[in-house]
């Protein structure tokens, strides 16, 4: 799985290893129980802060994303856990985005097209 | 070492160095190559309109570096006529930093215009954009630790082997000589040689995967091939540094010709030459074969100064791989490149002050009290007369040779520990162009050649010595 860091993006750069790395698993790059790098290994190749990365797994450790431990590091975990519901900070971003969308003159079949298309399946 | 000798392991040098930079910096078939001139290879260059202009440049670099490189081969040709030791020497350092000059200039000029075809063609650099693919994080290696730590190893044991001899704790017999100590602070720089091939093996296994693709096994399948070339290169360097150092202590314990000497130099530089250009060849043809799968480029030419330096002060890495040529090189915007950078420009500057220095203060030798002292500088060497067993007046220098084992050897000026007509171990002090000096033999066997700065003090000094 390819992750892009843009370093002068307003988006912390923490955030973007977590978002990319939640996208990841969503549409199958990263499969269920695979391995991810160390931190200290992802840190050197990306050559950012260790901490910056710590701080990526810490909140996909949270968030039930990942699981690590000692041994065998970070693991995209086996089972993740289904909330069945969309967490009220990403509603206030998909309606930005949505209204992004219908401001651009971009239609609503157009856009839930997209959303498929996203979604998979 | 004769002048003619000197400049033919000059020529096996700087010959092959410039066709292998050549064929690398400047290949007919630029579409196979990830970088061109140093700038990455984008299919916008391959198609109209930019096709036709990119070929120009790229043939116009190459015409000039052909050019260049056909100049400098015949240079160095009639540079093997030239006769005296020391001039050869000088001139030839003068054409070296000349000719490395000159190979990069189209190089440079190439890449200026090529960074124009791209602002005109309205690419602009992803700054702060790269890519990571976190199957190959960590896990791409092509170096075997033990393969490059045995000759390390056996080379550290040559090593200690000549300091014990030096120190009295092993005896040697029979055609067998103990080096001088300096003669083991060769052998032992020829060892860090080694252990520096090492460090920079490690370094390029560990340097950052490219990502070429979105393709995690064509990037795994891209980094592994390149860093076995790179492992394979620097252990067979290694191994060659090992033979080449045992073969010069062997060299130094049973007082090895002045020609054999040569012939070694000679080989070794040409193996390593030989290494450079498969080295080459291979890292071409991985450039070649990969060439159709790139699908993502980490554009960061806007950093590369000339296509040569590389400032990204976004970058937290130390090393990166090169834009021009092979290997790796430092990011001068990182805290440890600006170190190294500060390195390099203070030893050229201490070495340029220390060699003016060398060149215009002159030589002087005289008896101080019950001791000759010749003086430089500093105090280089302080004889006492009662140590002196036999002092002998050399009318012409030139009938001698004098091979530099550990010192200086100048136009003017030789000094520091020499092999003279074959004799290593020999302390030299004199003025060359005088071609004349005094010659004291101490009573514990160690051959001093000495003069002052101008012939008639020498042999003033010589007149008091014998009376």
């Amino acid at each position: 799985m390819i992750i892009r860091i843009n370093e002068l993006s307003d988006v912390p750069i923490y955030q973007q290893i977590r978002n990319q790395i939640v996208m990841g698993i969503s549409d199958g790059s990263l499969a269920p129980g695979e391995q991810l790098p160390t931190v200290r290994a992802l840190a050197l190749e990306m050559g950012i802060n260790t901490m910056t990365v710590s701080k990526a797994y810490q909140q996909l450790k949270m968030e039930g994303y990942i699981m690590t431990d000692r041994k065998n590091g970070a693991r995209v975990r086996m089972e993740i856990e289904k909330a069945g519901g969309i967490s009220e900070l990403n509603k206030t971003e998909l309606k930005r985005i949505v209204s992004e969308a219908r401001l651009s003159g971009v239609s609503r079949q157009e856009l839930l097209d997209l959303v498929g298309e996203y979604y998979g399946g | 070492m004769t002048g003619f000798g000197f400049g033919i392991i000059m020529f096996i040098c700087i010959v092959p160095v410039l066709w292998i930079s050549f064929a690398y910096l400047y290949p007919k078939k630029w579409k196979e190559r990830k970088l061109v001139l140093g700038v990455n290879n984008r299919k916008e260059f391959k198609l109209p309109p930019a096709e036709e202009e990119v070929e120009a440049i790229v043939m116009k670099s190459r015409r000039q570096a052909l050019y260049i490189s056909i100049s400098c081969t015949v240079i160095s040709a009639l540079l093997l006529l030239l006769h005296g030791y020391f001039w050869v020497t000088f001139v030839w350092t003068l054409f070296i930093f000349a000719a490395i000059f000159l190979s990069m200039l189209p190089f440079i000029l190439g890449h200026r215009d090529m960074m124009a075809v791209k602002r005109r063609l309205g690419i602009v650099s992803d700054r702060g954009v790269s890519y990571v693919d976190l199957k190959m994080t960590g896990s791409v290696h092509a170096l075997k630790i033990v393969s490059i730590l045995i000759p390390d190893l056996f080379g550290l044991a040559i090593v200690i082997f000549a300091f014990l001899i030096n120190l009295g704790a092993i005896k040697l017999n029979g055609a067998m000589e103990a080096t001088s100590f300096l003669g083991t602070v060769l052998v032992g720089v020829y060892w860090l040689v080694g252990l520096l091939f090492t460090v920079i093996a490690f370094l390029m296994d560990n340097m950052k995967n490219s990502v070429i693709s979105t393709d995690s096994d064509i990037n795994v399948n891209y980094n592994r091939a390149k860093k076995k070339t790179w492992a394979d290169l620097s252990v067979a360097c290694v191994w060659l540094n090992t033979v080449y150092l045992l073969v010069l202590y062997i060299f130094f314990i049973f007082r090895g010709s002045e020609m054999l000497m040569m012939i070694s130099i000679g080989l070794y530089i040409l193996i390593l030459m030989i290494y450079m250009a498969l080295f080459v060849r291979g890292t071409s043809r991985i450039e070649a074969r990969y060439q159709k799968e790139i699908s993502l480029i980490s554009d960061d030419d806007e950093y590369w100064i000339g296509g040569m330096l590389y400032y990204n002060p976004e970058d937290r890495r130390l090393m990166v791989e090169k834009h021009a040529g092979i290997g790796g090189t430092v990011n001068f915007a990182h805290p440890g490149g600006k170190i190294v950078g500060a390195f390099l420009v203070l030893s050229i500057a201490v070495s340029i002050i220390w060699l003016g220095m060398l060149e215009a203060t002159p030589i002087r030798i005289g008896l101080e009290g019950d001791k000759l002292v010749c003086h430089q500088l500093r105090d280089e060497y302080v004889i006492p007369l009662s140590d002196m067993e036999t002092v002998e007046w050399i009318g012409d220098t030139t009938e001698h040779s004098f091979y530099r084992v550990a010192g200086v050897g100048m136009v003017t000026l030789l000094k520091g520990d020499f092999s003279v007509d074959g004799k290593n171990g020999c302390k030299v002090f004199l003025n060359p162009a005088d071609q004349v000096c005094i010659r004291i033999v101490t009573k514990s066997g160690t051959e001093y050649y000495i003069s002052g700065a101008a012939a008639e003090e020498s042999r003033a000094v010589y007149e008091e010595l014998i009376r």
